[in-house]
């Protein structure tokens, strides 16, 4: 009884029991449709309510396995932030995915919309999860129910990005996660993260230095390099899974496992002490989140499939977010959180428009995107204020997380770390606003003169009413602020 | 409490007579009684656990035969685990006999009979106090076995003649050690022999009986390298026998050879060269039982050669001898038997009417039932050993107890193993997401089979939560 009336039991049962609904109900139909909206809605006001309303920090143990070894839920603030993050997304994708699967007339709403809800289940647990064997189990079951999602189209391609996907995201957690699960259950009382770390003083370094090398690689999902292809490659799934999971739940995942590693189970202290071959680890590990950012950012600007460019803008963005955290000081972990907050927001909108455009025109090559501006002017306006948002640019909140990343470094004094920020964001700026002065060139003058045609209105609403979220925030951004310290 | 001990192996007596005769005459009746017996027989099971917890341990005389001769039973916390098992998966494999029997009726007389004299065998052998009754217990059970893996035909026939050879010799080695001690020590319980086996094994003729007891169950439990008979047996028979046997008979052979000859075990241990030698064959048998498995394209033979491994990890645990490892091999001993079943089941729902089942039959069950496609994932992380499967309990217990003791050999087979078994699994994850047009052949499978294959699922997620209620060291008789 007392488990039941546990908050953070509540909204899990409540999500994974809704994971079933959709199988319930004839597709399609205004029930169908209502319900689809309406689950997320209740499960974000039932999760504000609990955790931001009341303040509820509940703790709860669920199964103990064995000593050291339990199925165990927290909220913390970093976990509650996440989680508010997640569902609040979920809603407006929820709203998106209706229209633009009706739009594309798929027979398979129900079996998506249950591995839809399946998935923010397993994100809610790893935001949840108060130790490092929830972490994990959650983290893959993320990948397990996301895998019919990203084959959801059922074509080779699909099929084939969906076996690159699993190759990557179960092998890496398999090869390095889980032996770093195993060793630090092996060399610690508890699992349960602490901002001290869970090994004690005593254990050696050079231990928990393996454990912090299979941790980086393990959590793939935060497309650590070289373990990035997964993420271009899933890109075949439908627009809102790409949005709401390869742009906010599943890569953000990969961010809030390794933020659970440096502050959970080293410790920040800790960690920065850790070396490798006399280099201070967090710093070799800051080099190959630098290499990554170099590296998408160049490939971005010569890929033209839209939804390909912004996977790779995406593996751009959250090594700045890794960079970010593995500077390992207060300053980087703010900046890490403040642009895992800022990205998801201004990137699900710029998936949001390429799904739109793909839906409403058929349209899947920035190269054909011309004059796609005039024909639907709301939905290139709003890509045009989220691309500078992602670039870094006012009056994008992502201004904000550049500016604290920039800070953090200089704090850290690895201004080595700056120049591929500068590069990246020279890059990110072209590539982005390519695709804007694309959409804004004319072929010809008949297309001055060509009638506006907008996507569907549930796709336009949630790219719409985030645009503004981006906006508001760039104006207020001490509310920001306030939700992250 | 001991009329309900003595229930669970008369009742299978019971229904194999009862159920096997009414099925000329009845076949629906027949069905709905042997799944009735079993559901009882695992009512009790499951009610005696509950009991033994609160309780001693129980030790009784069957049908008041006395030593030396006598039939002499114990109940205890340790084994009541095992009888349990037993029944639940005898209770599982009636419910998918109901739908094979559908459109197999002129087997039903065949199966009943073999299937319940194979469980009672088994309870026999967990329960059993004297040596004499195990004998007899061991070659009900291979009498039953053999003619069950035999039941398919052509290739299956020659696989159960290697068992049957396999197992003639075993029980001749078996007895061979019986008439020994029997000569040595005067009786045939278990008891006194056990204490003459811990005394005085240094002496020629305790350790000639020993050796001959130990080798034998070495054989019937596949122990590399007496393993030839087992990948062949479960790999060529009907799918459904392998969820009853496979599961089953070599688990309960481990049990045997460590609960009654780990002295055995003990005293070549005790030299260095011997203990590596052991340590060097079990962490061989793992890396090549895997890579064999990895090779093979048949889903069966896949499994049988991942049972070979299995065997070595519980094995490995017994060797290295710490409290840890005992305790990951008594609980993968059950884990082990119910993944098997399940691995077994899955085959079996996709095999039709019981043709040799290949990786590439797995082509297209994403897309054709989801569901199986789950269970295929839950079985492959069950064999890798990911968490919320039991075998992740069991590798985690297995590398602490190595790390403890220093046998690092078996730590590196261990890891190596998964990474073999990872890479198998990828494989077999990429057949099922593979597309195909080819339609699937009609199988037996209905309800009821469905509800095993569920319940064995479930009970599976079940146990991987439960390893604090099993005991530390199930090994002892």
């Amino acid at each position: 009884m007392e488990i039941l009336s546990n908050s953070i039991f509540q909204i899990l049962l409540l999500t994974i029991l809704c994971s079933y609904l959709p199988f319930l109900l004839k597709q399609s139909t205004l029930l169908f449709k209502s319900l689809i909206i309406l689950v997320p809605f209740i499960i974000f006001c039932l999760f504000f309510k609990q955790f931001f309303l009341q303040e509820n920090l509940e703790i709860l143990n669920l199964v103990k396995f064995l000593p050291g070894l339990e199925f165990a839920f927290k909220v913390d603030k970093f976990g509650k932030n996440f989680a508010f993050m997640v569902l609040f997304l979920w809603f407006f994708t929820s709203i998106y995915a209706l229209g633009y699967l009706e739009k594309k007339h798929d027979e398979k709403q129900q079996r998506f919309f249950c591995f839809f809800t399946l998935s923010v289940f397993s994100t809610l647990g790893v935001a949840f999860a108060s130790n490092l064997f929830t972490l994990y189990c959650f983290y893959e079951f993320l990948s397990l129910s996301t895998i019919p999602l990203v084959m959801h189209n059922g074509d080779k391609l699909a099929i084939n990005g969906g076996r690159k996907y699993i190759t990557y995201l179960l092998g890496t957690s398999i090869l390095f996660a889980l032996p770093s699960v195993i060793i630090s259950l092996l060399n610690s009382n508890s699992l349960a993260f602490n901002s001290s770390g869970i090994f004690s003083l005593t254990t050696s370094s050079s231990l928990i230095t393996l454990v912090a090398i299979l941790s980086f690689f393990g959590y793939a999902k935060a497309a650590i390099f070289p373990f990035h292809g997964w993420l271009p490659g899933a890109m075949v799934a439908p627009t809102p899974v790409s949005a709401m999971l390869h742009a906010v739940a599943v890569v953000k995942v990969g961010i809030f496992s390794q933020y659970r590693i440096i502050t959970g189970v080293i410790g920040i202290e800790r960690f920065s002490e850790l070396a490798f071959f006399g280099f201070e680890l967090s710093y070799i590990f800051c080099l190959i989140a630098s290499l990554a950012i170099i590296y998408a950012s160049i490939v971005a600007i010569g890929a033209d499939n839209f939804k390909r460019r912004l996977a790779f803008s995406t593996i751009s963005k959250l090594n700045y977010m890794i960079l970010a955290m593995y500077l390992v000081i207060p300053a980087g972990l703010f900046a890490s959180q403040l642009e895992l907050f800022t990205h998801a927001l201004s990137k699900i909108v710029l998936f949001f428009v390429a799904g739109a455009i793909y839906a409403h025109v058929g349209l899947t090559k920035i190269s054909d995107l011309k004059g796609i501006a005039y024909k639907m002017p709301i939905t290139i306006f709003c890509f045009f204020i989220c691309a500078l948002s992602i670039c870094g640019l006012p009056p994008g909140v992502g201004f904000y997380a550049k500016l604290f990343l920039v800070k953090a470094i200089f704090t850290k004094k690895y201004l080595i770390l700056i120049l591929p920020i500068l590069f990246s964001a020279i890059l990110s700026s072209y590539y982005l606003l390519d695709i804007v002065l694309k959409a804004l060139s004319r072929v010809k003058e008949a297309d001055k003169d060509q009638k506006i045609s907008e996507a569907p209105i549930l796709c336009l609403f949630p790219i719409v009413t985030l645009t503004i979220v981006c906006i508001f925030l760039f104006i207020y951004p001490s509310i920001l602020f306030n939700f992250i310290k | 409490m001991i009329k309900l001990i003595q229930l669970i192996l008369i009742i299978p007596i019971f229904s194999a007579i009862i159920c096997s005769g009414l099925s000329y005459f009845n076949q629906k009746v027949s069905k709905n009684l042997n799944i009735f017996f079993a559901f009882i027989t695992l009512c009790i099971s499951t009610f005696l656990i509950i009991e033994i917890t609160h309780s001693d341990n129980l030790s009784f005389v069957f049908a008041g035969f006395l030593e030396p001769f006598g039939i002499k039973f114990l109940f205890s916390k340790e084994n009541a685990f095992l009888v349990l098992l037993i029944n639940l998966i005898g209770f599982l494999f009636s419910l998918f006999l109901f739908d094979f029997l559908t459109h197999n009726k002129h087997q039903a007389p065949y199966f009943y009979a073999l299937s319940n004299l194979f469980l009672v065998a088994n309870v026999g052998l967990v329960l059993s106090q004297d040596l004499f009754n195990i004998y007899v217990f061991i070659e009900l059970g291979g009498i039953c076995s053999y003619a069950l893996l035999a039941f398919k035909g052509s290739s299956a026939s020659f696989s159960a003649l290697r068992y049957l050879l396999a197992g003639s010799v075993a029980a001749t080695f078996f007895l061979l050690g019986i008439a020994l001690f029997y000569a040595l020590s005067g009786s045939l319980t278990l008891e006194s022999n056990l204490s003459l086996i811990e005394t005085n094994l240094s002496n020629f003729l305790v350790l000639s009986a020993s050796l001959f007891c130990f080798t034998a169950l070495l054989l019937k439990a596949g122990v590399f390298p007496l393993h030839f008979w087992l990948p062949v047996a479960y790999g060529a028979t009907h799918p459904l026998v392998a969820i009853l046997v496979a599961s089953i008979a070599t688990k309960i052979a481990i049990y045997l050879l460590v609960s009654c000859f780990g002295g055995v075990i003990n005293v070549l241990l005790a030299s260095k060269f011997i203990a590596f030698s052991i340590e060097a064959i079990l962490s061989f048998t793992i890396i090549y039982a895997l890579t064999r498995a990895y090779f093979e394209k048949g889903i069966s033979y896949i499994v049988a050669y991942i049972i070979v491994a299995e065997i070595a990890y519980i094995m490995g645990g017994i060797v290295i001898g710490n409290p840890d490892s005992i305790f990951a091999s008594s609980y993968h001993l059950i884990a082990d038997s119910l993944i098997t079943a399940f691995a077994f089941s899955l085959i079996y729902l996709i095999s039709g009417k019981g043709r040799d089942v290949y990786v590439s039959d797995l082509k297209g069950v994403l897309s054709n039932s989801l569901i199986q496609f789950i269970f295929w994932v839950y079985l492959a992380a069950c064999f890798i050993g990911l968490p919320l499967t039991p075998s992740f309990i069991t590798k985690i217990y297995l590398i602490k107890g190595a790390l403890i003791s220093k046998h690092y050999l078996f730590l590196i087979s261990l890891l190596v193993g998964s990474l073999i078994i990872t890479a198998l699994f990828f494989r077999i994850l990429f057949y099922a997401t593979k597309e195909t047009t080819i339609r699937r052949e009609a199988t037996y499978s209905n309800y009821a089979t469905r509800l095993g294959i569920y319940c064995l699922f479930v009970l599976i997620i079940i146990y991987s939560f439960i390893p604090s209620l099993i005991p530390l060291n199930i090994f002892i008789k």
